[in-house]
């Protein structure tokens, strides 16, 4: 993520903190940290579905509250202390976010002479500031979001490629950089990592931005499986012979395949593409009619000999990265013409 | 198995620090608790001893905070300009660095926590947090020392059971042929599973990093074979979006159910360490690509390597049952 998101995004946290405490100071019903920690809760929903994940914590964070709340009213201190360590301790089974409410039913559990609904009225104050703070100061802008982080994952996808090119054809220092290349590309797939755009999965995403994107990044992700398949096939070395064979026409096609990346990126980026680029179809007929050649007329499936069926995965692997880099493309233009680009 | 883990250190934890706060005369037990739980399961994957220093470091940026909060909290003013900064320099680890995400939000949390406690004495909030810090500190040096073979054996569990959700995952597809109706909802299941798996195989590189040479050694080879184990599984789902006609899929709709009861059988005996029995024959599947995918379908060449990926995995599965190291 660019660090200015990173900053403006901070920014809108704080700022909502800082809100909820000036606020809470003056205005609140109870104790005054449940208007701000249901501010800085709320701020924790989804970047580009502000609305409907931010509502969703905020019911969640109610819940929790209220809950707790009602059972602090009628249970002694120690019962009290004692379900609140026993949710913390159940909560640590799940993911960080229970943690954080497990923590905030604890706190709900603790002694107070505030009644529910003077909770509920701070609760939905800070929430409200929450959501509309994440609403206009700096709001994430789905669209620029989700292409920055579709350029950076072509541009891993194009050094991938590369590097898997050159370990099919045996270069040397091949095998160490496209283990580099893949677990860079990897950890980045991770459900954590701050730069592949999972938020375009989760419910609340605006209707008109929705088929797009996942589209899109349905396609995207496709392209990291067959990248995956041709570096399983790239690991059992083919012979000298075949290599030689496949050199001319592979590195053509691979050439012309990261030209399309280039001008993906390009055109993500609203650049003008340099030069047109090729739909790959004759580069893909000639390492077809390679592959054809290298593969006995009577090979079948009872065969034996791997070295075959590894030649026909590559083929139908270039065949399905050509199809998807098109789709893609295609995606593309179709976005372009709608805004004019 | 790690999440259990988790689940039990925190109930220990908890129990010890909630005897220890009933017997205990300080008013503030609640930060006592508090803490403690908190700082638990505290693991930002580093070693035993960095663990420990950084959950230190946590425990006493928490008191600093709360007694910077009290320090402040005379002026409403200065207040939110001291949180309006700690919730900056919180939020922005947070997205920087996301392993840092749930430290920095509980300082945070605790320093709003404590900015309405302004009636709670200094020294005793200050006795209560470090109590529950070296509470925490202690109990670690006896719940946390894993060894490292260990560590590879709960995520090796965690590995085994990721992949076989995915693979599961993918013969769904194609045993229920309404992935074209329905791309969207496969494709997010797809996304999260693959996720899973990726997600324990990058912890297992990071533990290779941190084991001593002599013993990263030994564990090397078997993580590289589980990566390559990955990619065979992935390799299955291409299909997908390979052929055009799913109704295809059901003339072969048993083979199918019997190549993915295999695997999934194969993975249950590899998880037991046992090893992968060679009695399943792909023949038929074979002589139906034969007799009638060639035929009745469009792309025949993406069946022949369904087929043969098939075999593949098989044929891993099999050899990874036979390694002795996570044994």
């Amino acid at each position: 993520m660019k660090p200015t998101f990173i900053l403006k995004r901070s920014y809108a946290q704080a700022l909502a903190v800082f809100l909820a405490v000036i606020v809470s100071y003056f205005y609140s019903f109870s104790e005054k940290y449940w208007m701000v920690l249901s501010a800085l809760v709320v701020m924790q929903a989804a970047i580009n579905v502000p609305v409907r994940q931010g509502m969703q914590q905020l019911l969640i964070f109610l819940l929790v509250v209220v809950v707790g709340t009602y059972v602090s009213s009628f249970a002694s201190f120690f019962q009290c202390l004692l379900l609140g360590v026993a949710v913390i301790c159940l909560a640590t089974f799940f993911e960080v976010k229970a943690w954080i409410f497990a923590i905030i039913f604890f706190i709900a559990l603790l002694p107070t002479s505030y009644a529910i609904q003077a909770r509920i009225n701070d609760i939905g104050i800070g929430g409200a500031i929450g959501i509309l703070t994440n609403l206009f100061i700096f709001p994430a802008r789905a669209d620029v979001q989700f292409r920055n982080s579709v350029i950076y994952f072509v541009k891993l996808y194009s050094r991938y490629l590369s590097a898997i090119d050159d370990y099919l054809l045996q270069k040397e220092t091949s095998k160490e950089l496209v283990l580099k290349n893949k677990i860079e590309l990897e950890s980045v797939l991770q459900n954590d990592s701050t730069e592949f755009p999972s938020w375009v999965y989760q419910a609340g995403l605006s209707a008109t931005l929705r088929p797009g994107h996942r589209h899109f990044l349905i396609m995207t992700e496709r392209l990291s499986e067959i990248l995956a398949s041709m570096h399983r096939i790239a690991r059992h070395p083919f012979s000298q012979e075949i290599v030689k064979r496949l050199e001319e026409p592979l590195t053509h096609f691979v050439r012309e395949a990261q030209k399309i990346l280039a001008a993906m990126s390009a055109v993500l980026a609203l650049n003008k593409m340099d030069q047109p680029v090729s739909d790959l179809k004759e580069e893909w007929i000639a390492i077809e009619k390679t592959i054809n050649d290298l593969i006995p007329v009577t090979f079948d499936i009872s065969d034996q000999e791997p070295v075959y069926f590894r030649l026909i995965s590559l083929l139908e692997d270039l065949n399905d990265l050509r199809h998807t880099l098109i789709n893609l493309g295609n995606s593309l233009q179709t976005a372009c013409s709608k805004l004019g680009i | 198995m790690v999440r259990i883990k988790q689940v039990f250190r925190a109930i220990v934890a908890g129990a010890l620090t909630l005897t220890v706060a009933l017997f205990w005369k300080n008013p503030e037990k609640i930060w006592l608790i508090l803490s403690s739980l908190i700082l638990i399961n505290l693991q930002i994957e580093k070693s035993f001893f960095k663990n420990q220093l950084f959950m230190l470091v946590v425990g006493i940026l928490i008191l600093v905070n709360i007694c910077v909060v009290h320090f402040f909290g005379f002026y409403i003013f200065l207040l939110a300009g001291y949180l309006f900064t700690t919730t900056f320099f919180s939020a922005y680890t947070g997205w920087k660095y996301p392993r840092y995400f749930y430290p920095a939000f509980m300082i945070n949390l605790l320093g709003i926590f404590a900015a309405a406690s302004m009636s709670a004495s200094q020294m005793n909030l200050a006795e209560a947090i470090l109590g529950g810090v070296v509470l925490v500190l202690i109990l670690r040096c006896f719940l946390w020392p894993t060894t490292f073979r260990s560590e590879i054996r709960v995520l090796y569990q965690d590995y085994c059971d990721a992949l076989q959700a995915l693979q599961k995952q993918i013969f769904e597809i194609y045993l229920r042929r309404d992935y074209v109706e329905h791309t969207y909802l496969y494709e997010k299941e797809l996304h999260h599973k693959r996720f899973a798996v990726l997600e324990v195989i990058n912890r297992m590189r990071i533990l290779l990093i941190q084991m001593p040479p002599k013993l990263s050694t030994h564990y090397i080879g078997l993580v590289n074979r589980l990566d390559c184990l990955i990619e065979a599984v992935i390799v299955l789902g291409s299909l997908r979006y390979e052929i055009r006609d799913f109704s295809t899929l059901e003339v072969c709709e048993k083979e199918l159910k019997a190549a993915m009861d295999h695997i999934a059988d194969a993975f249950e005996k590899i998880k037991r360490y046992e090893p992968v029995a060679e009695d399943f024959s792909m023949e038929s599947f074979e002589m139906l690509y034969q007799t009638t995918l060639q035929v009745v379908t469009n792309e025949p060449r993406v069946y022949l390597v369904f087929i043969h990926n098939i075999k593949q995995l098989l044929a891993d599965l099999k050899n990874l049952s036979l390694i002795k190291e996570v044994v």
